[in-house]
């Protein structure tokens, strides 16, 4: 029975939601207020003797029409795509295997939890050292595993396989992010639904496929969403690394905007292409909501 | 009689301290690990000789612009101020720094190298706004045997410096020495984009008689992109095509490591305290190749301002005459490059001919890299064509594309009056 | 042996090979922070002999701690776990409590909120920064611990995230909770959370992990050693052209231990709540 919709909000509810809403004002929607201001000046990021004028559209102009823009965009919906499997993949695969509370599996959580816990800045140094060429420890492994055959690579500094490169560190230091989250998903499906397909004589696979996964539903479609805009963002690995080189082949949206705001200054340049960076990002999400919505009947689409 | 003498200390208290801080400044500052600790032992130094008190503002090197805006935007600048030499007329333009003539000892300024001189002076006016006590510069490093094995003269100075044909043969032979696996490091793998890309190669494209901007118009175009660059470009591109060059992918140590070495390195001053414990005597300093122009070597570090808005300039002038002067900053970091001719002394790598002498004689070689205030956008644009360059691309697209980048900026600042006039 | 006993063998074999596969960098990170010199680092580095460290040394751990230091290590660690708790603490109760009414609450328009909420999320940080200074600067709060805190408190990642694990309690129950005569908060702090011990754990370890991992926001909002947090540390250990290696190495180990206290700490909540049964028929 669905109780009746009312449209003004109770005095509760409203001392439930306001701290909320009024610290996301505050520390979200006023900033990015002012950012979207600046975006329409020419603001430099040190105030100087040139007055902050107002500029128009120039440098939205100026940003669609580069290429090295549309290039970023390129290299992170590349990105998206690469990385959005390999992590949320491996993430489900190590929260099912983890999944319980015994002591071993304790031990293994904390164990697979550890990448996602060392400093950004301390993963790339490392993994800096096992890219390395031509007798960095993953071309030693590749030439090993394939006897011989494997011919060795410049991993972040050949244009093709830069980003790749870039995806698997991503994955490797990110996944606990999401295993984390699928981790409490799992622990709310009801043990009665395993039972139930367990009279039913269905087993393994058919575990998965019947029950696991429409029950993760909800919890699919927010890693999805976030991982989706998280990938959208990618940046400090780009920053400490490649700084979106070789030949822009790693370049983001995130560095491209950092670039024009702290390395050459511009703030009111580095303001628009924020502007721009979350409207597309709105856009993809907008589309990963219709994408994802649940029929009106109930059933998971 | 006990109310008065509480009233009385009262009192004291309160006048005490409505005396204003005399004794106090700020200095923001960046540095590394050793560095670090040495500089906070000259603040403690210096509060013991002067009894002016130091607040220390440490910011990490990677964020270094990112705070000082935030210190302008919180009116909270500090007094002293460290700031990387190229970015001089960049401050001083936006209106933040003090000259220093009239408030440092006029012995100090003369005792700086001319190399010190170069890096501190805003040309528009002449005066000196920066100084250090040291300063740096990019040399050649080699294996005494693997140069003698192949049979390649070893220059001893300035005087004697490889030309471009000699450089170029000493590479071709020892791609072909056995041991050496890549001729010539240059240090790709400092990064992408970075200073190291500005810093280290300007002057060969100075040496070629190219520039990187016209010092007069404050044009990149017919600069940037005249004949004179790109053949220095092009010649660079060349080594990276005749596979001498370590790859960015390979580490900064292929000079003294076991495997994967290289023959010679281009490298800043600071390998000599890397290489030298590994290598010992057999570590030979050679200057930078003479590409036609002469002999033409970078310079430039973090250097010390005192800022306009300090409210303690008498201060903080003493703070820096006090750094000038200060012989243990430079007893505890070994490898540093002296900036003072008095320095030099001090540093006995530096005076010593089989050592780093060759390396000191070049400060009196060195061009600066352009002084004026749209540089943050000169070197970046400068960055991204030499990764291009370096990576394959056409030499004079990638410059004409950086020059345009540099005069657009320069235009959207109304040519940085005055200079642009 | 059993099915059971045979399953979990394969699994255990199976954990354990992808864990050594996994943590093969994190090796080479706590041996090189054993490894006194970075030229010993550096030299090693490309090769197999990054595993090994003939002579292990704690002298970097000791020169980080030691009092010669420019960066009061301890002191910022301890900045950094105040921080972080304080924003857990806010976080866990203020999005919840955000998420709850969101999807139960019976006013028009929670949708579209939830959805701009949400949107928020794609605001990237950098471009807020420095109009989050000019504010914090208005509001007086900078060089405090509460301008490292409040700015993260209502996090959208977090609404959202509580929304969509509170969706799977069925609204049936709290409507009965209703005709019983509970008010919306009662429904949420009877109901609601005791439900969600896995939601609130993996929030609380989510948001920890970020907090102790900021970096560039404390450094603008924040100019004295009292506030600063641990990341401003480690960044000091990265030069222009030279990284310390070893010490860079051993402060990130000591770094990541607190954290993985923490994680241990919030583990054993990832339980199925026993009442999650009595959700079913």
């Amino acid at each position: 029975m669905k109780t009746m919709k009312r449209s003004r909000i109770t005095l509760t509810e409203a001392a439930m939601l306001t701290p909320a809403l009024v610290l996301l004002l505050a520390f979200l929607v006023v900033p990015f207020a002012m950012s979207i201001g600046l975006a329409f000046t020419n603001q430099p990021l040190l105030p100087g003797p040139i007055p902050t004028k107002f500029v128009g559209f120039r440098n939205f102009q100026r940003i669609l029409g580069s290429i090295e823009f549309w290039h970023a965009f390129l290299n992170v919906l590349l990105f998206s795509a690469m990385v959005i499997p390999l992590q949320c993949g491996f993430a489900l695969l190590s929260a099912i295997l983890l999944n319980g509370q015994s002591k071993a599996k304790r031990f293994f959580q904390a164990v697979f939890f550890l990448p996602y816990i060392t400093p950004m800045v301390v993963v790339c140094v490392v993994w800096s050292t096992l890219f390395q060429y031509p007798s960095g420890i993953l071309n030693a492994l590749f030439s090993a595993l394939s006897f011989g055959l494997f011919e060795p690579v410049q991993w972040l500094h050949d244009p093709r396989t830069a980003l790749p490169a870039i995806t698997m560190l991503s994955a490797w230091q990110a996944y606990g992010f999401q295993m984390v989250i699928y981790m409490a998903g799992l622990q709310n499906i009801s043990a009665d639904l395993y039972e139930a397909a367990a009279i039913d004589g269905a087993s393994g696979w058919s575990r998965f496929t019947k029950v696991t996964w429409p029950s993760l539903f909800e919890t699919n479609v927010f890693i999805l969403i976030i991982t989706a805009i998280q990938a959208l963002q990618l940046f400090t690995q780009v920053n400490i690394l490649t700084q979106g080189g070789p030949q822009d082949a790693t370049n983001t949206l995130v560095h491209y905007i950092y670039r024009s705001g702290f390395v050459i200054q511009k703030v009111g340049f580095a303001s628009a292409g924020s502007l721009i960076l979350f409207l597309l990002i709105v856009g993809v999400y907008a589309l990963l909501s219709f994408l994802t919505r649940k029929n009106p009947v109930g059933e998971n689409s | 009689m006990k109310k008065a003498l509480f009233l009385a200390l009262g009192l004291a208290v309160l006048a005490l301290s409505g005396v204003p801080a005399q004794g106090k400044i700020t200095v923001m500052f960046q540095a590394t690990g050793a560095e670090s600790d040495a500089f906070k032992t000259l603040f403690d130094r210096f509060t013991k000789d002067t009894g002016i008190k130091v607040e220390p503002m440490f910011i990490p090197h990677d964020t270094y612009f990112e705070k000082f805006s935030a210190a302008v935007a919180s009116k909270r600048v500090a007094d002293v101020m460290q700031l990387d030499a190229p970015f001089l007329a960049n401050f001083v333009w936006n209106g933040y720094l003090s000259p220093l003539q009239g408030m440092i000892d006029q012995k100090i300024l003369d005792d700086l190298t001319p190399s010190s001189v170069y890096q501190g002076t805003y040309p528009i006016d002449g005066r000196l706004y920066a100084l250090g006590n040291n300063d740096s510069t990019v040399l050649l490093y080699g294996s005494r045997k693997l140069l003698k094995a192949a049979g390649i003269r070893i220059p001893t100075g300035i005087k004697d410096a490889w030309t471009k044909a000699e450089f170029n043969d000493a590479l071709a032979k020892l791609a072909k020495q056995p041991g050496v696996k890549w001729p010539l490091d240059i240090f790709r793998a400092y990064g992408v984009k970075t200073e190291w890309a500005t810093y280290a190669f300007q002057p060969i494209f100075e040496s070629f008689g190219g520039k990187l901007i016209d010092p007069k118009s404050w044009k990149a175009k017919g600069a940037l992109d005249s004949p004179e660059s790109v053949a220095a470009a092009t010649e660079i591109q060349s080594w990276v095509k005749k596979d001498w060059v370590v790859p960015a992918s390979s580490g900064t140590n292929a000079l003294f490591r076991d495997k994967d070495k290289a023959a010679i390195a281009w490298g800043g001053h600071w390998v000599w305290a890397e290489a030298y414990p590994v290598m010992k005597d057999d570590l030979v300093a050679m200057p930078l190749p003479n590409f036609g122009k002469g002999v033409k070597s970078p310079n430039g570090t973090w250097i010390w301002a005192i800022t306009k808005s300090s409210r303690n300039p008498k201060a903080a002038a003493k703070f820096l005459e006090y750094l000038a002067k200060d012989k243990q900053l430079i007893k505890e970091s070994p490898g540093t490059f002296p900036g003072m001719k008095s320095a030099a002394a001090l540093t006995p790598i530096y005076t010593d001919p089989k050592l780093m002498k060759v390396a000191f004689d070049q400060s009196n070689v060195a061009v600066p890299r352009p002084v004026y205030p749209g540089y943050p956008v000169l070197t970046a644009s400068f960055q991204v064509a030499f990764d291009n360059i370096l990576s394959g691309a056409d030499p004079k697209t990638e410059l004409g594309k950086a020059a345009a980048a540099i005069d657009q900026d320069g235009a959207d600042n109304d040519g940085y009056p005055p200079f642009g006039e | 042996m059993t099915r059971k006993r045979s399953l979990d063998l394969m699994r255990t074999v199976l954990l354990s090979a992808l864990s050594a596969l996994l943590v093969v960098p994190l090796i080479i990170l706590f041996v090189s922070s054993l490894k006194g010199t970075r030229q010993e680092i550096l030299a090693d580095a490309g090769s197999f002999k990054a595993f090994l460290v003939p002579h292990p040394t704690l002298s970097n751990y000791a020169d980080i701690l030691g009092p010669k230091s420019m960066t009061p290590f301890l002191k910022y660690m301890a900045n950094s776990a105040l921080v972080l708790s304080g924003t857990v603490v806010l976080t866990l109760l203020v999005s919840s409590m955000a998420a709850f009414v969101l999807l139960r609450g019976r006013f028009a328009g929670r949708k579209l909120l939830l959805g701009i909420i949400t949107a928020l999320y794609i605001i990237p940080n950098e471009t807020i920064m420095l109009p989050m200074l000019y504010e914090s600067l208005a509001l007086g709060i900078t060089d405090t611990y509460w301008v490292q805190i409040l700015p993260f408190v209502a996090s959208p990642l977090f609404i959202f995230l509580f929304h969509q694990f509170f969706s799977q309690v069925p609204s049936s129950i709290g409507e009965a909770a209703l005709i019983d005569g509970a008010g919306p908060a009662r429904i949420f702090r009877m109901i609601y959370l005791p439900l969600n011990g896995p939601a609130l754990a993996t929030v609380a370890i989510l948001q920890g992990m970020a907090m102790w991992n900021q970096y560039l926001w404390p450094l603008l909002s924040t100019n004295t050693d009292d506030f600063r947090p641990i990341t401003v540390a480690i960044a000091s250990f990265f030069g222009s052209d030279t990284i310390l290696w070893n010490l860079a190495m051993a402060g990130s180990v000591m770094m990541m231990l607190p954290i993985l206290f923490f994680f241990l700490t919030f583990q054993r909540f990832f339980i199925a709540s026993v009442s999650s049964t009595a959700v079913k028929g």
